[in-house]
C-alpha cells in the first residue's frame, strides 16, 4: 500500500504506479495541464516512465480563462 | 501585417478569456472580434474543482494561446508559471505579469524585468505587462522580450488611456511592438491607442463584461482597425487658434 498526495489530498494505492495511471485513476483531462512531482515539473512525454514512490506528493495545474 | 517574434497578426486586436459568462460566449466574441491571440492563466487545480473546458474551442477556432502568469508575486514564481504554461499548452509565448498587490494589480517593474531577462533565456517569447514607464519598456526591450504592453489603466477598470502621455514616449522610442494592455474601457479607447501608434491592444473585460459581448466584440475590431487606418493616414496636427474651412471671403462687405 502506498499514499500520494493529490492536489492536497492523500489517497492509498494497492499497486504502484505512474503518473499517467495517476491521472486515469483521478479522471483528468489530460489536455492544458502540467504535473508538477515533488515541486519538479514532468514533462508530458515522461508521465508514462515516471513511478511514484511512497508519499509522492503530485500537483496538476490546468490552462483556465484568464486576461 | 503585425509581426512579433515568428508570427504574423492581421488582426491587431488580442483578447483576454476571462470574466465571460460562459465559454460559449467567449469563444463566440473571440471570434467576433477576429483576434489572434488570446491570453489564458494557469491554476492549481483542486480536489472538487470542476473547470469548464475553454481550451477545446479555442484551438477549434485556431487561435494562439497567450498563457500569462498571473498570480506570481515575484521573478521566481513567474518562471515556474511559465514553465508551466510551456509544458501545458505546447507554447513559449508567454504574458508575462507580475502583481504582488491584489488591489490596484501594479505590476512590479523590478521582478519583471529580473523575470524577462532570465526567460527570455530559456528561450521564451516573452511579452511584458508592465506600467506605461518609457525606461522599463526599453530596458524590457534591450533583454530581448519580443514586445511590450504597457498599461492604459490599471486591469480591469475600463478608465481608458490615464497613461495616455507615456504610451506616446514608449511608442516613439520602441523597436519592438507595443501593445497597450488592461484599462481600455470602450472602442474609443481601443481606436486612439491606435490613431497614437500602437501596434496592438489586449481587451478583455470591457468586451466580457459588456451587455453583448459578441457585439461589443465586433465594436472593438472596428475601432482598431479605424485607429490604426487613421495612424497610417496620418492625422492632422493640434493648432491653439482656430484655422477656417472655408474661404473667408469678403463678399458680404460689398452688400
Amino acid at each position: 500500500m502506498i499514499n500520494i498526495e493529490f492536489n492536497g489530498q492523500i489517497q492509498s494505492h494497492g499497486t504502484p504506479l505512474n503518473i499517467e495511471q495517476l491521472l486515469a485513476f483521478h479522471q483528468q483531462a489530460l489536455e492544458g495541464i502540467a504535473v508538477v512531482l515533488n515541486g519538479n515539473i514532468v514533462t508530458r512525454s515522461e508521465w508514462a516512465n515516471t513511478l511514484l514512490n511512497d508519499h509522492a506528493k503530485v500537483r496538476v495545474f490546468r490552462a483556465i480563462a484568464g486576461g | 501585417m503585425l509581426k512579433i517574434a515568428d508570427k504574423s497578426f492581421t488582426s491587431r486586436l488580442f483578447t483576454g478569456t476571462g470574466k465571460f459568462a460562459t465559454p460559449e460566449l467567449m469563444s463566440q466574441s473571440i471570434q467576433a472580434s477576429g483576434s489572434q491571440l488570446v491570453t489564458m492563466a494557469m491554476k492549481r487545480v483542486d480536489a472538487q474543482d470542476q473547470q469548464d473546458d475553454i481550451l477545446a474551442p479555442l484551438i477549434k477556432a485556431g487561435v494562439n494561446l497567450l498563457p500569462n502568469t498571473s498570480g506570481a508575486r515575484n521573478a521566481e514564481e513567474a518562471i515556474f508559471a511559465a514553465n508551466l504554461a510551456r509544458e501545458a499548452l505546447g507554447t513559449n509565448w508567454l504574458k508575462l505579469e507580475i502583481h504582488p498587490d491584489p488591489k490596484y494589480l501594479m505590476p512590479d517593474p523590478i521582478e519583471t524585468l529580473a523575470a524577462a531577462e532570465k526567460l527570455v533565456e530559456q528561450g521564451f517569447v516573452v511579452l511584458p505587462y508592465v506600467h506605461a514607464d518609457p525606461v522599463l519598456c526599453k530596458r524590457l526591450e534591450d533583454a530581448g522580450c519580443a514586445a511590450v504592453m504597457p498599461l492604459g489603466a490599471p486591469i480591469g477598470t475600463n478608465k481608458g488611456l490615464r497613461s495616455r502621455d507615456f504610451l506616446e514616449i514608449i511608442i516613439e522610442q520602441a523597436n519592438v511592438p507595443v501593445v497597450v494592455d488592461a484599462g481600455i474601457g470602450a472602442p474609443s479607447d481601443a481606436a486612439l491607442a491606435m490613431e497614437l501608434g500602437a501596434d496592438a491592444v489586449l481587451v478583455n473585460t470591457a468586451m466580457a463584461v459588456a451587455k453583448d459581448p459578441v457585439a461589443m466584440a465586433k465594436a472593438f475590431a472596428q475601432a482598431v482597425e479605424a485607429g490604426r487606418s487613421a495612424y497610417l493616414a496620418g492625422l492632422g496636427a493640434e493648432l491653439r487658434h482656430a484655422e477656417a474651412s472655408s474661404p473667408l471671403t469678403a463678399f458680404l462687405d460689398t452688400l
